[in-house]
């Protein structure tokens, strides 16, 4: 059966599933910010531990001043509650890899164990058999060293270059004689790892070396370092402590009781009697190592005497065999010059005949004019014009017969032509007498009167005349056949007339005869005169044709005469030219027949004289030897002698320093005896984890943590028990009748009460479960992912769920809703049920102090009025939204002003135009560098780097206290005696105010970070201490009197003037250091570090890029706080504001709808309603952003890394931001609810209230 | 032309599969400056009819004219307008403001129209000159619907909607209730259309339109109506 109780429960819930979801939410928010910032810091504490414990860590470290040895780590091993015991060496020296100097720990490890050991866990176990392999590594990549100069190198740390496997690390020097610690001094990095005895990657921790900080571990073989090198260190792990968590308080008393005993069991005693006993071992060593020395010494002399007197007697001998040599090379040198006389002049000889062959063959030549070149040319020429001639001929194409035979062709044609010219003559003439005859026959025509017979027959006879004439004339044929048409019309003319001549007839009567003649006659003789005018035209044509063509034929054949009479003398010209050729030709190959038999001469000339100088020369080279010989000896007996004399100024000298050494050594003996005898007891300090730099940075990061969630969370709760209040109420209100129709019905108020108590009880619990159970892993993974930065410490996921803080964490967030129900329900529960049946009466409306102030009451609008009034009027809702409006401004703030705050240690350490630090490299100078030696290295600088400031002066790391701090605490002092130019790279200022502080000789001036931590100020002590290599203060200390207090950001300082110096310690300071400003640039630093590498002078180079970048990695991890923040921002202000309108809205219905049946438009409606909402949003952000910076600075102060102060500033964007990020999200809320806004219906307003 | 016309107007409502006809075909009409009583028992779609009317709901088909204007098809944004320039509404349950007094309700549907009356004076005329910067938990029942007749009056609408107007009040007060609406429609002028499931008011009216299942049943003209004084029920 279902429980009717249960039923109603969930049918309330599911009605209500936004309402209850709301709470859910802000519950589980509160609930799991506390409780995942409250696990953080515990679960960074149990991350490291598992580290810590998988690598077996050690939990304590002896180390003595004078080392330890096998004897004390067996009887540290036989201590009540020690487990392990490993003795381990390490040294602090300075290397050079990949061009860059590094301060460097160089230290043991036990390879053959770490090849055989597995690690698993992303690093966080290492197994190995082996239980006494401590602080065990685990190896990122490359592979384990196998032999002694192999090294593994930090794969956390990052370097300027990055380390690459087969790199070398050459070591350079160290704090002490590096002969008596290492056995080699360059190592190959065989492999990259990580190491839980150095959890930080950016705090290693701090040395005497270069400046000040440990840049990279190494760990090697113990048989890297030397055979006589006691352990430097013994390691310890204690029975039962890695049951517990490293750094909590169980562990530490556990851990200190084991370290009392050791500290107890008197370690310097057995230490020192170790060491002296060693000590007369050697002494007695030395000892007799003098008495035989000496001994060895006095042979050695006598030996040398002996030798001497030899020599002498040698150099007698050479002396006279020198002058007998002498001798012989004089003979030499003379018989030697006769002999080159006599070949001289038979050389001369010769030559003067061969000269005369020579001038003739030159008179010969001159006289030719030609050269064999002149000669070829010249019959070239000949061929040439040969050719042209050829070429003549057969472009004439006529020999001599041929025109000969044209000529009498020619006369032939000739002849036959003044025939035919006569011919043509002779018909011209016949043509003439036809003339006449026709002139006859027209004259007939002219007879008046009856011509006579004679007449007629006369005119007959002419007819006819005239007819055969020009019958002949046609026949004669010498008329241009070719004018066929000419002659057919002379035929036809011809015909014509003698036709119609012929038909006259002569017989007839003379009259009709005369009539015929006369009508013919004129046409006739016309006809007849044309026809003779036309043949003599032809006639006389063919007559000139004839002439000029014979004419012609003649002119051309003169010419072609011509042309073969110039081929003709041309050729008989080259015929001549050639003989003269061959001619020349003949003298000249006699001449060069003359030259050839000269030249031979010559090469006899010039063999026979080589010949003769080369046996001169050889004559020559044996006597130039026999002399260099000579000479040779002469220089050995001058080299012999001087010898001889060195050899006994040796000898004396010998003879002296033997003596001297000899009481040298006695006295250093004596010495030795000395202090032997004033040997002390050796310092033995047993070191827990908390003096480890890395561990105790990391358990210190833990801690804030725990800092900030005490705070954080109490924002969330608050918030919570504000909305659930005003959601409950709410509810309550809404279910009043229902609550009456209960009460009437007989239930009673527990029963009723049950119901909202259930209800808020469940929301309670799956708001803690679910808010736990999310952000007890997120958050604290986001914590730990970010400092993994930083540490190499992983992350073990899950995370543990601490049931404590778990419980009280859902107890409270239980409470919260428990005490909302309660408030919200009391006052219901009370009333009677009549009352409860009838709606609650409205909440009247009250007059809200404002209305006094008239001015401004008057000009607001009705709409500002009801807002005014309902601001006032739901005081709870008023709170809920000012609060968390104001904590989602206030995380915002914190969460940018932490991110302004860290950026700016940077900007105003280094990068602002008015940053502190105005220097970007430390030099430091080697121990042996003098003031030459820095002014050299200033001038490579200022040529380099361009170094516009230079500041000398003695860096020194040292321990502080002050009077009231317990300990010591770890910074740098730097002591200036040039105060102007140290204030020139420095920049010392008060943080509030920056006002300028001046440095001078007796100045003290105190960075404030520090300042604050040990609790002093201006006019109060600050004591400095030196420090060993372990960083303890170590003698009495210096006490100096704080003069200024400046502000800085990274690390701590103190500035000490010289004289201030001088006076407290009792002697001055030793500059050992330069401050330098350099142009910026990465090439500027490269060859500035190029410029100083070799340098024996510069010991370090250390430049504030790679402080700067180093910094800015660290850093980084605040940004995911920022955005964890601001995501916890946007949830606060998204469901409270969620939660208010909502509410409002629901609330408000009625109002809204009779607004819109009034004829509000929709953004009249929206304005109406939001205008509460968004001036609440205002107020709440303005007073979010005072809140902001309260929550801010504590964080900051708390956060804040030991090695830094952090900026104290927010940026004017950081709060306009965070301001406007919370307008965006109400706007964003605004607008989610505008469509519910809109779908209220009118006829809300018709409704009853009910 | 008459100056409220329903032509043939029909409201329905889909409930799940079944098809409510809330209007079925609707037919009435008012003249200017009536005191109309629309009567029918629950259900009959006198409410439906009212929203209509007020511009608060939209037809499913037939026309709805006031003073020769279409309303039937505006659209949302000009049904705002109607509302807010051509109605006065009275509610049953007043709906006033409760964090405003008296005036500043009158005055906050007032400052949102083109041609309002004085705030204060509308109060004087509704009888509350005295109590005008009262918070509306200050007055009773009789009082708060006169601020809400005065605060529709203030819009100087074309036509005054009241929903049940006495509904809420004891019998002396309804009574004067509806004299001061009779009387503003009387005196003033004003159209206005009262929403009753009580037919006692008919006596009152000019016209009594009666409703019954989606219908007008009757349209009556009351030759002379009686004044609100003399109605008893």
């Amino acid at each position: 059966m279902r429980h009717p109780f249960l039923t109603e429960l969930f049918r309330c819930i599911r009605a209500s599933l936004t309402r209850f979801l709301a709470i859910v939410a802000i519950v589980g928010l509160g609930v799991g910010f506390y409780a995942g910032l409250r696990m953080a810091g515990r679960d960074m504490r149990t991350s490291s531990d598992a580290f810590y414990d998988g690598t077996h860590l050690y939990d304590l470290r002896v180390v003595s001043t004078l080392g330890l040895t096998d004897e004390q780590v067996e009887s540290i091993s036989r201590i009540e509650g020690v487990d392990q015991v490993v003795g381990g060496y390490a040294a602090d020296i300075m290397t050079m890899l990949n061009g860059e100097r590094y301060a460097m720990r160089i230290m043991s490890c036990d390879m053959d164990a770490a090849r055989a050991s597995v690690s698993d866990g992303g690093g966080v176990n290492v197994e190995s058999a082996d239980e006494r392999y401590l602080n065990r590594l685990s190896l990122e990549s490359g592979s384990w060293p196998t032999e002694p100069d192999e090294c593994v190198l930090s794969a956390d740390r990052v370097m300027g270059e990055p380390i690459e496997i087969g790199d070398t690390v050459e070591v350079l020097y160290g704090t002490a004689d590096l002969d008596d610690v290492l056995v080699y001094r360059t190592f190959r990095v065989s492999g990259l790892i990580h190491s839980s005895f150095y959890p930080s990657s950016v705090t290693l921790g701090y040395t005497n070396l270069g400046s000040g900080q440990i840049q990279q571990y190494m760990f090697v073989s113990p048989e890297a370092f030397s055979d006589e090198l006691p352990f430097t260190e013994v390691f310890v792990t204690v029975e039962g402590a890695d049951a517990l968590i490293s750094g909590d308080e169980d562990y530490l008393a556990c851990v200190d009781e084991v370290a009392d005993r050791i500290e107890g069991m008197g370690l310097p005693a057995q230490r020192l009697a170790q060491i002296k006993e060693e000590a007369e071992a050697e002494l007695a060593d030395a000892q007799k190592e003098y008495d035989e020395g000496k001994a060895e010494a006095d042979e050695e002399l006598a030996d040398a005497a002996e030798k001497l007197a030899a020599a002498l007697d040698e150099l007698e001998d050479a002396e006279r065999a020198i002058a007998s040599g002498q001798r012989d090379l004089e003979d030499g040198i003379a018989q030697l010059a006769a002999a080159r006389a006599e070949a001289e002049r038979q050389l001369a000889d010769a030559r003067a005949a061969l000269e005369a062959n020579g001038r003739r063959l030159d008179d010969a030549e001159k006289q030719l004019g030609m050269t064999q070149a002149d000669i070829d040319a010249a019959r070239k020429e000949v061929a040439e014009n040969r050719e042209k001639l050829d070429e003549a001929e057969k472009q004439l194409g006529m020999t001599q017969a041929d025109i000969d035979a044209a000529h009498a062709e020619l006369d032939k044609a000739a002849a036959e032509w003044q025939e035919t010219r006569g011919q043509l003559v002779r018909v011209r003439g016949d043509l003439d007498s036809v003339e006449g005859a026709v002139d006859a026959l027209a004259s007939l025509a002219l007879i008046d009167g009856e011509p006579t017979e004679e007449q007629l027959e006369d005119a007959r006879a002419k007819v006819e005349a005239a007819v055969q004439a020009a019958r002949d004339l046609f026949d004669s044929g010498l008329i241009d056949p070719e004018s066929e048409e000419v002659r057919a019309r002379i035929e036809e003319l011809a015909g014509d007339v003698i036709a119609e001549l012929e038909q006259i007839d002569f017989d007839a009567d003379p009259e009709a005869v005369l009539e015929q003649l006369r009508a013919i006659a004129p046409s006739v003789a016309g006809r007849i005169d044309a026809a003779i005018d036309e043949a003599a035209v032809q006639i006389d044509d063919g007559i000139a044709q004839g002439d000029t063509a014979i004419a012609e034929a003649s002119a051309q054949l003169d010419q072609a005469q011509d042309a073969r009479n110039q081929i003709d003398e041309g050729r008989r010209q080259l015929d001549e030219a050639s003989a003269q050729l061959d001619q020349a030709q003949d003298a000249r190959n006699q001449i060069d027949e003359g030259r050839r038999q000269l030249a031979d001469g010559w090469q006899t000339y010039y063999d026979q004289a080589a010949r003769a100088e080369q046996s001169l020369a050889s004559a020559q080279r044996t006597l130039d030897d026999a002399a260099a010989q000579l000479a040779d000896a002469r220089r050995q007996l001058e080299e012999g002698r001087e010898e001889y004399e060195r050899g006994l100024a040796t000898y004396n000298d010998s003879l002296a320093e033997v003596n001297s050494r000899l009481a040298d050594a006695a006295s250093q003996l004596a010495a030795a005896r000395a202090d032997i005898d004033a040997l002390e007891e050796p310092s033995v300090y047993v070191l827990d984890r908390t003096m480890n730099v890395g561990i105790a940075c990391y358990h210190d990061e833990s801690e804030r943590i725990d800092a900030i969630a005490a705070v954080f969370p109490f924002i969330f709760f608050l918030v919570a028990a504000l909305v659930s209040l005003t959601t409950m109420t709410r509810m309550v209100e809404d279910e009043r009748i229902d609550i009456g129709t209960h009460k009437a019905l007989g239930f009673s108020t527990a029963r009723i009460t049950a119901k909202y108590v259930a209800y808020a009880a469940l929301a309670g619990i799956v708001g803690s479960i679910l808010g736990i159970a999310i952000l007890s892993q997120v958050l604290p993974w986001v914590v730990e992912f970010a400092y993994a930065i930083i540490y190499n410490i992983p992350i073990v996921m899950p995370l543990p769920i601490d049931a404590g803080i778990s419980l009280v964490a859902s107890c409270v967030g239980l409470g919260v809703t428990f005490l909302a129900i309660f408030g919200a329900a009391a006052a219901t529960l009370r009333e009677v049920p009549a009352t409860l049946m009838l709606p609650r009466a409205p909440k009247a409306g009250k007059r809200i102090l404002l209305e006094h102030v008239g001015i401004i009451w008057r000009n607001l609008s009705f709409s500002w009025k009801v807002t005014c009034r309902n601001l006032f009027r739901y005081k709870r809702r008023l709170a809920m939204t000012l609060i968390g409006i104001a904590g989602c401004t206030g995380l915002l703030l914190t969460g940018l002003g932490l991110h302004d705050s860290i950026w700016d240690i940077i900007a105003y350490q280094y990068e602002n135009a008015d940053a502190i630090t105005r220097y970007n490299v430390i030099i430091g100078m080697s121990s042996d560098a003098d003031d030459t030696d820095m002014d050299r290295v200033e001038d490579v600088l200022a040529d380099v780097g361009a170094a516009d400031g230079f500041a000398r002066f003695d860096l020194e790391n040292m321990q502080a206290s002050a009077e009231g701090y317990s300990g010591t605490t770890a910074l740098q002092v730097n002591v200036a005696d040039d105060c102007a130019a140290f204030e020139e790279l420095v920049d010392m200022r008060t943080r509030s105010g920056k006002e300028h502080i001046a440095f001078g000789p007796r100045s003290v001036v105190i960075t404030e970070k520090v300042a604050k931590h040990l609790g002093v100020g201006v006019g109060d002590e600050v004591i400095l201490y030196d420090q060993d290599e372990i960083g303890n203060a170590t003698g009495a200390g210096h006490a100096f009197t704080i003069t200024d207090v400046c502000e800085n950001y990274v690390y701590h300082y103190v500035f000490i003037g010289a004289d201030a110096w001088e006076e407290a310690v009792g002697k001055p300071c030793s500059i050992d250091s330069i401050l330098v400003r350099i142009k910026e640039g990465d090439e500027v630093r490269l060859a500035v570090s190029d410029a100083l590498a070799d340098d024996d002078a510069v010991a370090t180079i250390v430049f504030n890029t790679e402080t700067i970048d180093a910094y800015r990695k660290s850093l980084r991890s605040v940004n995911l706080v920022v955005v964890v923040l601001v995501a916890a921002a946007a949830a606060l202000a998204f469901i409270v504001l969620y939660n208010l309108i909502n509410i409002q809205l629901i609330e408000r219905t009625r109002e809204i709808a009779s607004l819109k049946v009034l004829g509000f438009d929709r953004h009249e409606v929206a304005a109406y309603l939001f205008r509460e909402t968004f001036l609440l949003v205002i107020a709440g952000a303005l007073i979010g952003l005072a809140l902001g910076v309260v929550m801010e600075g504590f964080v900051v102060t708390t956060a804040e890394v030991d090695a830094v102060m952090f900026g104290r500033d927010i940026h004017l964007p950081s709060f306009l931001i965070s301001f406007g990020m919370t307008l965006v999200f109400s706007f964003i809320v605004m607008a989610a609810i505008m469509p519910k806004l809109r779908k209220i219906d009118m006829v809300e307003s018709l409704k009853s209230v009910d | 032309m008459a100056f409220v016309e329903f032509r043939d107007v029909r409201k329905t409502y889909r409930m799940g599969d079944v098809e409510v006809h809330a209007v079925d075909g609707m037919d009435f009409e008012i003249e200017r400056g009536e005191f109309c009583v629309i009567v029918g028992p629950s259900g009959a779609g006198k409410t439906t009819v009212l929203n209509m009317l007020g511009g608060m709901d939209s037809v499913t088909s037939g026309t709805i004219m006031l003073d020769g204007r279409e309303i039937s098809g505006l659209s949302e944004h000009e049904l705002t307008l109607y509302r807010r320039h051509e109605i006065g509404f009275v509610f049953q349950f007043y709906n006033l403001v409760q964090n405003l007094t008296a005036l500043e309700n009158v005055e906050l549907a007032s400052q949102i129209c083109k041609d309002p009356l004085p705030a204060e004076e509308v109060l004087r005329q509704v009888g509350l000159g005295e109590r005008m910067d009262n918070f509306p938990a200050q007055l009773s029942g009789g009082e708060q619907q006169r601020v809400s007749i005065a605060r529709a009056l203030a819009k100087n609408p074309k036509l005054l909607l009241c929903d049940e107007p006495t509904g809420a009040l004891d019998y002396n007060t309804g009574k004067q209730i509806l004299k001061l609406l009779q009387d503003t429609c009387r005196e003033m002028g004003r159209t206005v259309a009262v929403v009753t499931h009580n037919s006692a008011f008919c006596e009152i009216a000019d016209r009594v339109i009666r409703v019954r299942s989606g219908k007008a049943e009757s349209v009556e003209i009351n030759e002379h109506p009686a004044s609100a004084e003399t109605l008893e029920w």
